[in-house]
């Protein structure tokens, strides 16, 4: 198998394709540089990251987004695998903001642009559960601004506490809602646990 | 090119295929499916809730123990690298399983390391769930994923190096299955040739299920 | 190293012609996008959450949010600020620098409010302009600035009400449900729709109109399911409106706030008569009379004023703090600390009475505050990490007049604060099972 798959590769590569098709959409913009890594990480820097990537859309298992304040691909079929389109989701956006590794066992920080196409090995049941070096559970009572609250299958991280209890979250929610900062009542709701990142610097 | 070829072959230790497993990752022999040569079969159980005790708290989310009924069938598997429970809510919105194997953050303790909840709609699940947080005791990437089996469906193969590991379908639930072969660990994703067989063997259906994290 | 084997170098073959095969209708490995992209125009946003009822003795510090445009370094904003304070709700401001903290967990940006203005008997009103040094852009917080100023105000002799700790399961049973329907996409039924993002989603909103009419959003089938005298009626409305609220207005129109910020008017036969965007960037509630709930300014924005449509800076300028009541005053509410609620009835920005809730057991959202008879009804949540129940308290001058729990448990998400209405002296909730959906009803005392 592995030898079959090795040489599928050296297939695509010997068929000579370039350019991109509409299975890649916008995709085909991203890129796959390596992170940054950094000494500092603090909570309104990250609020300044997760704000950015609002508008830039949804994408099941993304991504990647370019800052032009609109989704290249608004209204992909949800159901639908390989839409490739603008945005993370909502695991992927906490992953980025959070600086992340792909590599469950570091907990160091890592900036990851804009454009770069991760998502991390981390779905929101994964955030909940504490789980990889970065990420560690809080009680919510306690929980403020770029904590999270994730249930199994959702996760959105905290922009500000609110007036009247609730928060507003800022969250890639799903495709026809885009990535915004919506007011949320997560933190009372028992589906959903307090989920923090090691290593705030301020 | 001809020089790049070979390299090629030879990076990606293109020889003659594995062994079949003998025994299972807790020990036991590994049986064979007659009617499919160089097969293991995944040992698979469907116990009660109560019946297994600590076992499903263990693994499920304080919030989520209560949305499991204590009668529920829960469907338990032991493959040769892998282990897992399977367990459909309370309410029939969706199915939690259980993964097995060693976490490498080191936070958990074997046997479980990850648990993942599956929408279901109509009865079929929204998205496989894939899981690459776990490691086999090689300390090897390890993925899991859900299969909804085909109707006349009676045993789902994945193909492993060398040999196919078959689950039996089992409560009406999806098979959650493992393979060590086929993950991107960089980019979160893995690769299953899938296989389905009726009771008789007969191959039903050949897939290729490629999953993503995500959600 | 070992010779390939044939079976290999055939496999391998076999693998070769795959890829030239895929290839030719796959794409291969995407170019790389241009780093250049990843910058775009300026943001600047802020957050604030302002202290809307002190107690005597209480010190004040303003904390504010400064957000901008992500830095190459990955650092924070290089921003500073000023608040424009006053005493009372009147007259000219004075300008106080914000100073910048170390943390940025509660804001970064803070000021101590001299105590001759945070204990003054008449509160004070503020506003604070924050700017980011890198691109010299500038965020008001509230967004109208000086003329819909934040106000904080005392809490004189309030009436304290302590909880204690909650006890969970004691959940009270509805008086009546006053409507129930199947999910389905037929007459009859209300629409239930899943997804691998939302899970289940359905009704995100309801009404209970004065005459007992219960309104329900069905927000997968794009219509209002209205039960009245007549049985049910359904008005289409042409899409749908997931995680939307709604409100019926007493002219026989219907108000639909989408999760996008954008407000849409309907006629009582579901056309269209007007939308308009919210001046805010997040809302929490809509209200009758078209006002909403909006954040980073924390106050209540009409989005319309005699059936017309308000402009986005108009929305700022008449945004105000206290909610309206239909008695004409207004209602302050302020959740403090993790298990506070401090409840306010003003006249004008000038306390007529109010209450000071504590809780041994963590309290969440407000779902609803509103007045009921001669008091105030207010639900909150009280939780721990795996229950959570509704609270319902009925205030009254001299204390709780009455208290009971409700289950929160939804088969579907709602708009945030849409799972509570006041009506016709009770209360209604909007609850759905994976039976279908249903509005309940419990009576309440009346505060006298």
């Amino acid at each position: 198998m592995r030898c079959f798959a090795a040489l599928l590769v050296v297939g695509f590569a010997l068929s000579g394709v370039s350019g991109a098709q509409a299975y890649h959409r916008f995709w085909a913009t991203c890129n796959e540089d390596a992170p940054t890594f950094m000494t500092t990480m603090t909570r309104d820097a990250a609020q300044d990251y997760a704000n950015a990537a609002r508008y830039e859309g949804y994408q099941w298992g993304g991504g990647c987004w370019n800052y032009d304040d609109a989704d290249s691909y608004p209204n992909d079929p949800p159901q639908v695998l390989g839409t490739h389109g603008e945005g993370g989701d909502c695991s992927g956006l906490t992953f980025k903001t959070w600086r992340e590794s792909t590599d469950t066992w570091r907990d160091g920080r890592y900036y990851w642009r804009a454009l770069r196409n991760v998502h991390g090995p981390y779905d929101a049941a994964a955030f909940r559960d504490g789980g990889g070096a970065p990420n560690h559970t809080v009680a919510k009572v306690t929980a403020g601004v770029m904590d999270a609250f994730a249930s199994g299958t959702h996760i959105g991280m905290i922009f500000t506490r609110s007036l009247y209890g609730g928060d507003q979250i800022v969250e890639a929610k799903c495709e026809a809602c885009g990535t915004n900062i919506f007011y949320r009542t997560y933190r009372g709701d028992s589906a959903y646990g307090g989920v923090g990142r090691w290593g705030w610097t301020g | 090119m001809l020089a790049a070829l070979a390299a090629a072959l030879a990076a990606a230790g293109c020889e003659h295929a594995a062994a079949r497993p003998a025994r299972l990752v807790d020990g036991r022999p590994a049986a064979q499916f007659t009617p499919l040569r160089g097969s293991v079969i995944a040992s698979g159980r469907v116990l009660t809730r109560g019946e297994l005790g600590s076992g499903l708290d263990e693994c499920l989310f304080t919030g989520d123990r209560d949305a499991v009924a204590t009668d529920a069938p829960v469907v338990e598997r032991v493959g040769v690298d892998a282990e897992s429970l399977t367990v459909a809510s309370r309410d029939g919105s969706g199915v939690y399983a259980c993964d097995g194997g060693f976490d490498p953050a080191g936070e958990r303790s074997p046997p479980w390391c990850h648990a993942v909840f599956g929408v279901r709609e109509h009865g079929r699940l929204l998205d496989p769930r894939l899981d690459v947080l776990c490691r086999d005791r090689r300390r090897q990437p390890l993925a899991y994923a859900f299969v909804e089996p085909v109707p006349g469906a009676r045993w789902i193969g994945v193909l492993q190096r060398g040999y196919t590991e078959l689950y039996e379908v089992l409560a009406a639930l999806p098979v959650r299955v493992a393979s060590t072969s086929g993950v991107d660990r960089e980019n979160a994703r893995a690769a299953f040739e899938i296989r389905q067989y009726d009771a008789a063997g007969r191959e039903l259906v050949r897939e290729n299920l490629e999953a993503a994290v995500a959600g | 190293m070992r010779r390939p084997g044939f079976r290999s170098l055939a496999g391998g073959a076999a693998g070769i012609a795959a890829g030239v095969i895929g290839g030719v209708v796959l794409t291969s490995v995407s170019t790389a996008g241009s780093a250049a992209l990843d910058s775009g125009p300026p943001l600047i946003d802020a957050t604030h959450v302002p202290p809307a009822l002190t107690v005597p003795g209480e010190p004040v510090r303003l904390r504010y949010g400064l957000i901008c445009s992500p830095r190459p370094d990955g650092g924070p904003c290089d921003g500073s600020g000023t608040v424009y304070l006053r005493v009372g709700d009147a007259g000219p401001f004075d300008a106080y620098p914000l100073q910048r903290g170390e943390e940025s967990k509660d804001g970064r940006y803070f000021l101590d409010v001299p105590p001759a203005v945070s204990e003054s008997r008449d509160g004070f009103s503020y506003y604070a302009v924050l700017r980011d040094h890198a691109t010299d852009a500038t965020v008001s917080v509230p967004s109208g600035a000086a003329a819909a100023p934040d106000v904080s105000v005392p809490l004189h002799d309030p009436v304290t009400i302590a909880l204690g700790r909650h006890e969970f399961g004691g959940v009270r049973t509805p008086d009546a449900e006053t409507v129930h329907a199947p999910w389905g996409s037929g007459p009859g039924s209300v629409g239930l729709a899943s997804s691998r993002e939302l899970g289940f989603t359905g009704p995100s909103s309801f009404d209970v109109e004065p005459d007992g009419t219960v309104d329900v959003l069905d927000s997968v089938n794009g219509r209002i399911a209205r039960w009245g005298r007549g049985g049910r009626r359904d008005v289409p409305l042409g899409a749908s409106a997931d995680l939307a609220d709604f409100a019926a207005e007493p002219d026989g129109t219907f108000d639909v706030l989408d999760l996008h910020g954008t407000l849409h008017r309907y006629h009582g036969d579901g056309t269209a008569e007007w939308e308009q965007k919210l001046a805010d960037r997040t809302w929490a509630k809509l209200e009758r009379d078209a006002s909403v709930l909006e954040q980073p300014s924390e106050q209540w924005m009409p989005v319309a004023n005699a059936g017309s449509p308000l402009s986005r800076s108009a929305q700022k300028r008449v945004a105000h703090s206290a909610k309206r009541l239909a008695n004409g005053h207004g209602l302050l509410v302020d959740r403090v600390g993790p298990g506070e609620l401090r409840v306010a009835e003003l006249r004008g920005n000038a306390p007529l009475r109010g209450w000071r809730i504590t809780s041994e057991t963590p309290l969440g959202e407000v779902q609803l505050a509103e007045s009921h008879g001669n008091g105030v009804i207010v639900v909150t949540r009280a939780y721990v990490d795996d229950r959570d129940e509704f609270v319902v308290l009925v205030l009254g001058a001299r204390g709780l007049v009455q208290r009971f729990s409700v289950a929160s448990g939804s088969w579907t998400e709602t708009a945030p604060l849409a799972r509570f209405r006041l009506a016709r002296g009770a209360l209604y909730r909007l609850r759905t099972t994976d039976a279908g959906a249903a509005v309940d009803r419990f009576d309440l005392e009346v505060p006298q």
